[in-house]
């Protein structure tokens, strides 16, 4: 079963965040890109809460601002050209948005990391995998060398990669992706962080292996308690994993809510036609609902509701009126003029 | 039922390289072995299974852009490896699009040149029937006529695709082969394109190769599917049938690891361990009993062939899954 303590009263306020043991409080987070062509308003005004060992799928596709919102909470945004332009991002009480270099440092990679897609980009080729995952222990948790090496090979064998001991001094070519997955998990998990944002970490990977490091992910998160903040655009890896779910469109949360409400009772429309949209592998269905157009330039978004050209429902007012965030049930968000 | 294409003991061994100039070590890789297939026309075939296990040089065999180690193709029961075959007349019916429309699409030609292309090529048509044509292409598969003189760079990843279906389809070919024809797109463009290519086989009678390592999108196209491991086909049949009784462990394994989009389906399921290992010099027994959980002393013994099981679903397995004797196991 899934944690009840995910189901508490809804709390919308900021700064007492410390009694509903949410890890990560951000509220009104907008992001915006000053480039040559224009602005590019990439996140705009994003709500997201994540309590203690929940998951949080936040699904969208290519550019709807997934991968932006992540990277803003550990300030990891090239800027110039991105800027924060609003919003607060509250970890552990304290708004990671107006930290130094220095403080933003020591929580990045310590008490929150990040496992990326690619990890053959995100591993150093320079140094072997044992190197990578102690530089951490060293840094965040203070360890000795011998100790950080010790410990490095205590987490490969945690996250499963046979034979760890001999492997450890090994380089990332010669890891398979599915092992340099577990090594960037490995390396991740071993400062104990309270919250992981894992980045499309299977998408470059087969289903098999796919499946062994969601197995492993579930695990972990098990085990030490940790808040996961996991972005995809897959939903049926959302299904698998998350206890909720956030679906993103065009820089905006559109719709909220755990992980039954979404897939069994969604309300907005972009929601509800995505998921007709899938084929499955467990039954073939009649028919695949299609959503007109693509995605918009977000740097000329469309008036209003940003899903309006596209939606099967639109009425005069979703051009003219940005929906307001409502909430439907209990902890069930929507952003759209139905509700 | 017309037999349009056959692999008979389709077989492709790279050999492997090593050192500075390249000397061979004698070692090969089985990129594709002892590969048999027919497809019917009018078919969706469907080629699945993980990264590196041969799909995709399957389908540059078909297409003669690599000669086979040995076994051949059939085109129309015709070698189309024979010296008298006529390369080009099939070149124009078997036609192929690319899973990435991004880097298939050279930037520097409009719509109009990338489509019009194969009307050169092959002499069909020039001038205003050229462009009559042309822009008949981009109806039939929903570009606007003011599309036309645009270029690649201003169109979303959906409409490449489109672009990229409308040259193929401008030859009046019989095959299309799509090899991970709509990996690259979003989830909302998937579902327009696959039914785009539905209803374009329906107009034009169309058989489909279809490729891919997503087990969702093969279910709903494919009206056979072959499942290869290692550059062998472990097992073949009626997607329906594969799908929901899987012979072939590797099969039952592979199916097991989709996830479904339902939270109610979450379950413990039992995951494949390892991984796939190297094709370099596979071993001269079951490609899969290493990490095969009902694997027996008679699976090291030999590579089993692919039998027919039960009409029309072929396996290749000693011991094929038995999905009724498991129940009443339980």
């Amino acid at each position: 079963m899934k944690s009840k303590s995910t189901r508490n009263s809804p709390d919308s306020s900021t700064r007492e965040n410390g009694q509903n043991n949410s890890v990560l409080t951000v509220r009104g987070l907008r992001v915006y890109f000053f480039t040559e062509e224009g602005v590019v308003k990439a996140v705009e005004g994003i709500d997201l809460d994540i309590k203690k060992g929940e998951t949080l799928g936040l699904i969208g596709e290519s550019g709807s601002g997934k991968t932006v919102s992540a990277l803003s909470l550990v300030q990891l945004l090239p800027i110039p050209p991105a800027k924060i332009v609003g919003g607060s991002v509250f970890f552990e009480n304290t708004d990671l948005l107006t930290l130094s270099d220095k403080k933003m440092r020591e929580i990045r990679g310590g008490k929150i990391s990040m496992i990326f897609q690619d990890p053959m980009t995100s591993l150093n080729p320079l140094y072997s995998v044992a190197d990578q995952i102690a530089e951490n222990l060293r840094v965040h948790r203070k360890m000795l060398p011998d100790e950080a090496t010790k410990e490095a090979i205590r987490m490969m064998n945690v996250v499963g990669i046979p034979d760890a001991e001999r492997r450890s001094i090994e380089y990332p070519h010669q890891f398979s992706g599915g092992m340099r997955q577990r090594v960037m998990i490995a390396s991740a998990l071993s400062c104990l962080p309270a919250l992981l944002i894992a980045d499309e970490p299977t998408t470059a990977l087969d289903v098999t292996i796919q499946a062994q490091v969601l197995e492993l992910i579930e695990e972990l998160k098990q085990k030490y308690d940790t808040a996961v903040l996991y972005i995809t655009h897959n939903f049926a890896v959302v299904a698998e994993i998350a206890d909720r779910v956030a679906v993103m469109y065009a820089g905006y949360i559109v719709e909220e809510g755990d992980v039954y409400t979404i897939f069994e009772n969604p309300k907005h429309p972009y929601t509800i036609d995505l998921l007709s949209s899938i084929p499955r592998v467990d039954k073939k269905l009649s028919h695949l609902e299609v959503i007109r157009g693509s995605i918009p330039n977000l740097i000329t978004p469309p008036e209003g509701c940003r899903f309006h050209p596209r939606c099967k429902k639109v009425m005069d007012k979703c051009s003219k009126v940005v929906p307001e965030r409502v909430e439907i049930n209990e902890r069930h968000f929507v952003r759209c003029h139905l509700y | 039922m017309v037999t349009i294409l056959e692999a008979k003991d389709l077989t492709k061994k790279f050999p492997v390289q090593t050192g500075i100039f390249g000397s061979r070590s004698g070692s090969s890789v089985h990129a594709v072995d002892e590969v048999n297939f027919s497809i019917q026309k009018g078919e969706t075939f469907g080629l699945v299974g993980e990264s590196g296990c041969g799909k995709t040089t399957v389908a540059k065999l078909i297409l003669k852009l690599l000669t086979p180690t040995h076994g051949t193709v059939s085109y129309y029961d015709k070698d189309i490896f024979d010296r008298s075959f006529p390369t080009n007349e099939m070149r124009k019916k078997i036609q192929l699009i690319f899973q990435d429309p991004y880097s298939s699409l050279n930037p520097r030609m409009t719509v109009y040149d990338i489509i019009g292309e194969p009307f050169d090529i092959h002499k069909l048509a020039k001038g205003e029937e050229k462009k009559k044509r042309i822009l008949e292409m981009m109806k039939i598969v929903g570009l606007a006529p003011f599309h036309l003189y645009r270029y690649p760079h201003e169109f979303s990843g959906g409409q490449r695709q489109r672009i990229v279906i409308a040259r193929a389809l401008s030859v009046e070919p019989e095959i299309l082969i799509m090899d991970e024809p709509v990996s690259a797109l979003d989830v909302s463009v998937r579902a327009q394109v696959l039914n785009l290519l539905e209803n374009l086989q329906k107009k034009f009678h169309l058989t489909y190769v279809f490729i891919s390592h997503d087990l969702s999108v093969v279910r709903h196209v494919c009206n056979r599917v072959a499942v290869m491991y290692l550059g062998q086909i472990v097992e073949m049949g009626i997607v329906n049938e594969v799908f929901d009784d899987p012979l072939h462990p590797y099969a039952e394994a592979l199916l097991c690891c989709v996830p479904i989009p339902d939270p109610r389906s979450r379950k413990s399921r039992e995951i494949l361990t390892g991984e796939v290992p190297t094709p370099i010099d596979p071993p001269n027994y079951c490609r899969f009993a290493k990490r095969c959980k009902y694997a027996q002393d008679k699976c090291y013994s030999g590579n089993p062939p692919l039998t027919e099981n039960k009409p029309n679903h072929w396996v290749a397995c000693y011991f094929p899954v038995n999905k009724i004797s498991d129940r009443e196991e339980r």
